[in-house]
């Protein structure tokens, strides 16, 4: 009998688990559920999880693609909507953490950079021809030395266009055109950044190393200072 | 050099005799543009017109997705629910269309104005053929009481020509000449049957309405706003239909299409005389010219793309401009394609997409940005040409927009352009 009413009082405990609000019984008593809140649908995951990085939480961001989906990592982009997008909040988590957010254990943030390129490239594959994955895309490539080149070709060219509508972007560009000496370009780039977004602090471009011949004071003067975290960009 | 006078003269002449020969924008007899005259259209009918093509018509009302709107095509069903842009809209007006009933709340003041379209049932039992073919090429606003029209088409007149023989199968040549009873009278039981609770009768005095409870008529009074919003105006019977099917419409509409919301009147036979004989020859007052209104100065205040996006693209752009990974549905006709139109995938749904731009006719991403050679950016000449559209005149390539539905205010054009040139900031 003490078995059976320990096995009761353990099931009473757990019953708040997994049921909704409404009248229970439990050992022939009836106990009222206080009302569990409903979970949020994997539409309004993504949607938070677009959110938040909107709002430059990408941990965040990270997180929640990753609860939502586990095994997204593994996906492949557009044999789902809800899950091409999200792993595009993903890889752009990953992309404006420099590698650092939703890290899989043991990977390093270039590994982890790699993985966000390489969605990124399959989701341009499966949406060709579209600016704004283009734009991501460009932001992207901009993270690696070795993608760098590919990065400013295609944002240049989206920028010539006047297709471009991402604020990083822009400032990705601003920083590749910065290490290629092209100050009024990245001034150019900069300042249509910071037309597109709050956080103006994104669009900061830190100043090229001078060559000898260059005047440092001319180019700090067009170029607002710092960004103290962006990643290294290879004067390609 | 003698050889250049003559040629300078050759051609003068032939701009003189064009000239007379009446080019530019013409009237037809009850007052509306000639379509093939306002540079709207691809092709202008020869002397010798070729033989319209039914079967192909049949194959262009599929190509040109009208099914989405209209019911009662002959051999072609109704577009699937989730295309139906009138079913969908008028589910969510009667409470039928599944979702959240806060969600539904929001949507309805949006939907409501496409909840009809007009039947085309029995098509061939009524309309002319030629005027059928005008309309399509350059609609004018042939029911006063819907909100949206019949939008423009990207149709060439063949294609017209085609889809109205298909429309039209059967269609024999009536040349009967105007009917000849007494207008004046007909006028007076037009009054006096209160036609005008429904009908506009526009170029001649207002026929009056009345309550629809003294209607000389049964009608159901649920249905009457529905009756309303499809009448067409009364102006255009004289092209749309001959004398002798407006008189069997008459005399019992649901005989000629059974799905008629337009009731049996009772009309003695010399009475319809009558009533046809001043549809036909009264003499109908030219519509005024409306004339295209010229854009307003951009504002000096600070414009945001929150405010553009509440006021304008949200509002009124996404429903057919949307990102289908974000949306349900396709991303609609302005993006995937559709209602005829190659998809443009341009996506008015966020910033991004925005700036995204279109696919032009080579496939080419352009930005909705891009100025013309007046300065003035592609969307706002959208824009611009739905008012153009309205006026009658003509628009160049550039569609009206947002197609099929009353041109934005001036004062959210202007809102547009402000932004654009204020460099479109975001916050």
């Amino acid at each position: 009998m003490k078995k059976l009413t320990a096995a009761c009082v353990f099931l009473a405990a757990l019953a708040p688990i997994g049921l909704t609000a409404g009248d229970a019984s439990a050992c022939g008593m009836s106990v009222r559920l206080e009302p569990i809140p409903e979970r949020p649908t994997p539409v309004q995951e993504i949607a938070n999880a677009e959110k938040a990085m909107d709002s430059g939480n990408l941990l965040a961001a990270a997180s929640t693609v990753l609860r939502t989906f586990p095994g997204i990592r593994g996906a492949t982009a557009g044999s789902d909507p809800l899950q091409t997008r999200g792993l595009r909040v993903l890889a752009l988590a990953i992309v404006r953490s420099d590698g650092k957010a939703g890290q899989a254990s043991g990977w390093t943030p270039n590994a982890n950079l790699e993985w966000a390129i390489q969605t990124m490239r399959e989701i341009d594959q499966k949406r060709p021809n579209d600016p704004a994955v283009q734009a991501d895309l460009g932001e992207a490539l901009s993270k690696l030395p070795r993608t760098q080149p590919e990065a400013f070709k295609l944002l240049s060219l989206l920028a010539q266009k006047d297709l471009m509508g991402s604020p990083f972007a822009y400032s990705a560009l601003a920083h590749l055109r910065q290490a290629k000496g092209d100050t009024n370009g990245a001034v150019a780039a900069v300042k249509k950044c910071e037309e597109m977004t709050k956080n103006t602090s994104i669009c900061k471009v830190a100043p090229a190393k001078a060559a000898p011949s260059t005047p440092v004071a001319a180019v700090v003067g067009k170029v607002a200072m710092v960004a103290p975290k962006r990643p290294r960009v290879a004067a390609f | 050099m003698p050889h250049v006078r003559i040629v300078h003269l050759a051609l003068a002449l032939a701009l003189g005799l064009a000239a007379l020969a009446g080019c530019g924008p013409k009237k037809r007899p009850d007052g509306t543009l000639d379509a093939g005259s306002t540079g709207a259209v691809t092709a202008v009918p020869t002397a010798v017109e070729p033989k319209a093509d039914a079967a192909h018509g049949k194959e262009l009302v599929a190509q040109f997705q009208c099914n989405r709107c209209h019911d009662g095509l002959a051999q072609i069903e109704p577009a699937p629910q989730n295309k139906h842009c009138v079913h969908c809209h008028r589910d969510i007006m009667d409470g039928k269309f599944k979702g959240k009933p806060d969600t539904i709340a929001r949507w309805q003041p949006r939907v409501k104005d496409l909840q009809d379209a007009p039947s085309l049932e029995a098509a061939g039992k009524r309309m002319a053929a030629r005027w059928l073919e005008d309309y399509l090429l350059l609609p004018v606003d042939l029911r006063p009481g819907l909100v949206q029209a019949m939008p423009r088409l990207d149709i060439s007149r063949e294609q017209a020509r085609d889809i109205a023989a298909y429309l039209v199968a059967g269609e024999v040549a009536d040349t009967a000449p105007a009917p000849r009873g007494d207008a004046g009278k007909g006028r007076q039981i037009l009054e006096s049957k209160a036609c005008g609770t429904c009908h506009a009768f526009s170029g001649v005095a207002f026929l009056g309405g009345t309550a629809a409870g003294a209607l000389a008529f049964t009608i159901d009074p649920k249905e009457l706003p529905r009756a309303i919003r499809l009448a067409p105006d009364l102006r255009h019977v004289r092209a749309r239909m001959s004398p002798k099917r407006a008189r069997a419409w008459l005399a019992d509409p649901k005989a000629v299409k059974p799905d008629t919301l337009m009731p049996k009147v009772a009309l003695t036979e010399s009475e319809i005389t009558d009533v046809l004989a001043y549809l036909y020859n009264a003499t109908l007052d030219v519509p005024p010219a409306k004339g295209v209104p010229a854009r307003l100065a951009v504002l000096s205040r600070r414009v945001t793309f929150e405010e553009v996006d509440r006021k304008v693209f949200h509002r009124t752009c996404w429903h057919c401009h949307s990102e289908p990974d974000y949306a349900i549905g396709d991303g609609g006709p302005g993006n995937s394609g559709g209602l005829g139109f190659k998809p443009r995938g341009l996506n008015l749904s966020d910033y991004n997409g925005i700036a995204a731009g279109f696919l032009d006719g080579n496939n080419e991403r352009q930005s909705i940005f891009a100025k013309d050679k007046d300065g003035v950016p592609r969307v706002v000449r959208a824009l611009m040409a739905r008012h153009a559209e309205e006026a009658g005149a003509p628009t160049g390539e550039v569609r009206g927009m947002p197609l099929g539905y009353p041109a934005l205010s001036l004062e959210d054009v202007q809102l547009v352009e402000t932004w654009i040139a204020q460099g479109r900031p975001r916050t």
